[in-house]
């Protein structure tokens, strides 16, 4: 027993995960009867579809040769994840203008070619295209500033 | 046909304004603006423009998308043909011949052949629209729960069809998106379902998270995690605009095959723009007397897809508009726009809201002229746009996708989880996982459940109601064909060679 798709594999253990915590969750609505589906009736009848294509694309994967995984850049993965999130977490607390430089900084650290004075200018280009477009122009109710 | 012609005017009397012309104007250069950006496509750019329409009438809104829409399309067809980079899947084929020819110093005159084309392919796609979707409609007004249950099974196994990779894993993600798209209170029982007690998720999930967090934000991931000298653009140079005769010559045959093929495809379920762009560039290298030059720069090459291409972009409306089933992600988009403005597009939106209806037609074919009245000019601006650094534009991006996620509902919960389905949505990216059935089967969840339900309560429980119903049995069979034909090892061998190449 080798698995030949590494790709397969995790792809189907996603999906088992998703299926057991479908059902897991799942089983706290009503079920109902055919004629008469409760809340519980389809997301059961998904979530044992999804534990069963997991396991189909899982088992697969020892047997069908697959194609290996691209590397996988886990620097500018999670400086951008983690941008989007800080985005959120600060635009209504302290406004558009820090929301765009936490994400212009954010991502300067995602990749290797940053030249700091840029990135500065950068930041402020973009908050002031962003107040300029999007509040003024647009008429977005959008916080601008900390206060 | 008299009365197509009345429809159509009633559409221009209502499209036909100077504000609605200049939403029109606006949308086109938006959308050609972000999808000129390399690796952004029309998914990714409606979701972050898909906001700035909700102030707007219904009408004028409709119009403003519609025409972000084509942008979007053109600008990745620009991007493809200068600088070698495809804005989405459909725009592949264009690369083969179109940056050849820029790079045979013809960049003026593929650009020019694909802009016309498109416009002529835009065109009969709309005359399309008008002349089916009310006969669509018709058909439309008999089917009840079980043939719409049979529809969207229909239209999912489409879209499994026509994504590129394992057709196990692509099932496995329409059963995953339907169920993505439960979350949030049951309008039957009022239940909450898979909330995790969050206040947030009784609406469910937002569409356009998940359309940024499959499509737009993981694709600038994957363009970062790349060493930076493969992203350093070359953007090729180019003098005029005009093609030869000799290029017209040949490029008038492909564009009107491509535009009838893909007007065809483009009402699959699935939404065939890219198989439609695949199957224009077979074609035409079928019925070339010198099928070996293809790919050195041939303008067929260009002109067919490109208008298969755009022909099926706008056949796509069809089921969106006359069913109320969205064939394609943007589709999708659409459909939540209608819906924010109180509309439900099917059958009824004909005969409820015709001047809607109409004018929307009539935008189409107002946008597809205006893409081409202002991009040819612009390309050279857009060219520019092309050497701005990516390390430059990408945080410009994604801040413009953080805005456009907040605005839907001014939602900063909404902009914070986007940043986990993008993770998500990288991890299945890079397990071969499609976005596109899953991002379908999202909004298709509570419609298939709904119809679903109603099917049995209208049968007491018994499956064979759908069956029974002869369209209804129609539409499953061709399911189960769909399945069984790529199912079939011929079949997909030359499938994966379609994609391949």
């Amino acid at each position: 027993m080798r698995i030949r798709s590494l790709q397969d594999f995790l792809a189907g253990l996603i999906f088992l995960a998703f299926g057991i915590v479908g059902l897991w969750i799942g089983r706290g609505y009503q079920m109902g009867s055919a004629s008469h589906m409760g809340p519980g009736y389809f997301p059961v009848l998904l979530s044992g579809g999804l534990l069963l294509l997991g396991a189909a694309v899982a088992a697969r994967s020892f047997v069908v040769e697959g194609q290996p995984i691209e590397t996988i850049g886990w620097r500018p993965v999670l400086c951008i994840a983690g941008a989007v999130f800080a985005f959120g977490a600060t635009i209504e607390r302290f406004g558009l203008v820090v929301a765009v430089c936490a994400v212009t900084l954010l991502m300067a650290v995602a990749t290797e070619e940053r030249r700091w004075p840029e990135v500065i200018a950068s930041a402020v280009v973009m908050s002031l295209f962003c107040i300029g477009i999007f509040v003024f122009g647009l008429g977005e109710p959008l916080k601008i500033w900390v206060f | 046909m008299a009365e197509l012609f009345q429809h159509l005017s009633t559409g221009f009397g209502a499209a036909l304004t100077l504000s609605n012309l200049g939403f029109a104007l606006i949308g086109c250069l938006l959308g050609t603006l972000i999808g000129v950006l390399p690796g952004l496509g029309a998914v990714a750019t409606v979701a972050m423009l898909l906001p700035v329409t909700y102030g707007l009438d219904p009408l004028s809104g409709m119009i403003m998308l519609a025409s972000i829409y084509y942008g979007a399309q053109y600008g990745g067809s620009t991007t493809a043909i200068l600088v070698n980079l495809p804005g989405e899947s459909s725009s592949v084929v264009t690369c083969l011949d179109g940056y050849r020819m820029a790079r045979n110093g013809r960049a003026g005159a593929a650009l020019s052949v694909a802009a016309l084309g498109s416009l002529f392919a835009g065109i009969v796609g709309t005359l399309f629209i008008a002349g089916l979707g009310p006969l669509l409609a018709g058909v439309s007004q008999r089917f009840n729960s079980p043939e719409y249950f049979a529809l969207m099974v229909f239209g999912l196994i489409g879209s499994v069809v026509l994504a590129n990779g394992s057709v196990l894993k692509a099932i496995a993600m329409v059963f995953l998106g339907l169920l993505v798209g439960l979350v949030g209170i049951d309008v039957t029982s009022g239940t909450l379902r898979y909330t995790f007690g969050s206040l947030q998720l009784y609406d469910g999930i937002g569409f356009v998270v998940l359309a940024l967090g499959f499509f737009g934000i993981p694709e600038i991931m994957s363009n970062l995690e790349k060493p930076a000298s493969t992203r350093s653009v070359m953007v090729a140079s180019y003098d005029s605009l005009m093609p030869t005769r000799e290029e017209v010559r040949r490029a008038v045959p492909a564009s009107i095959r491509g535009t009838l093929l893909g007007s065809f495809l483009g009402i699959l379920p699935g939404g065939g723009g890219i198989l439609a762009a695949f199957s224009s560039y077979a074609l035409e290298k079928r019925v070339s007397k010198t099928p070996e030059r293809f790919g050195t720069g041939m303008v067929e090459g260009v002109a067919g897809p490109e208008s298969a291409n755009n022909a099926a972009a706008q056949t796509a409306f069809i089921p969106m508009l006359t069913l109320g089933i969205p064939s394609h992600p943007v589709m999708a988009l659409m459909m939540g726009a209608l819906l924010v403005h109180g509309m439900a597009p099917g059958s009824s939106i004909m005969v409820n809201q015709p001047v809607l209806f109409w004018g929307l037609v009539a935008s189409m074919f107002i946008g597809n002229l205006m893409l081409v009245i202002i991009n040819l000019p612009m390309i050279g601006i857009w060219v520019q746009l092309l050497k701005v650094p990516y390390r430059l534009l990408f945080p410009a991006v994604l801040i413009f996708c953080c805005i456009g996620i907040y605005s839907v509902n001014n939602s900063a919960f909404e902009v914070m989880l986007a940043a986990f389905v993008a993770t998500l949505g990288y991890v299945f990216y890079k397990l071969g996982c499609e976005p596109a059935p899953f991002l379908l089967a999202v909004v298709l969840g509570p419609m298939m459940e709904e119809n679903l339900r109603r099917s049995m309560t209208l049968s007491r429980g018994d499956p064979a109601i759908f069956v029974e119903r002869p369209i209804c049995l129609a539409l499953l069979v061709l399911s189960a064909l769909l399945v069984a034909l790529i199912a079939l090892p011929s079949i997909r061998k030359r499938r994966e060679e379609t994609f391949v190449e």
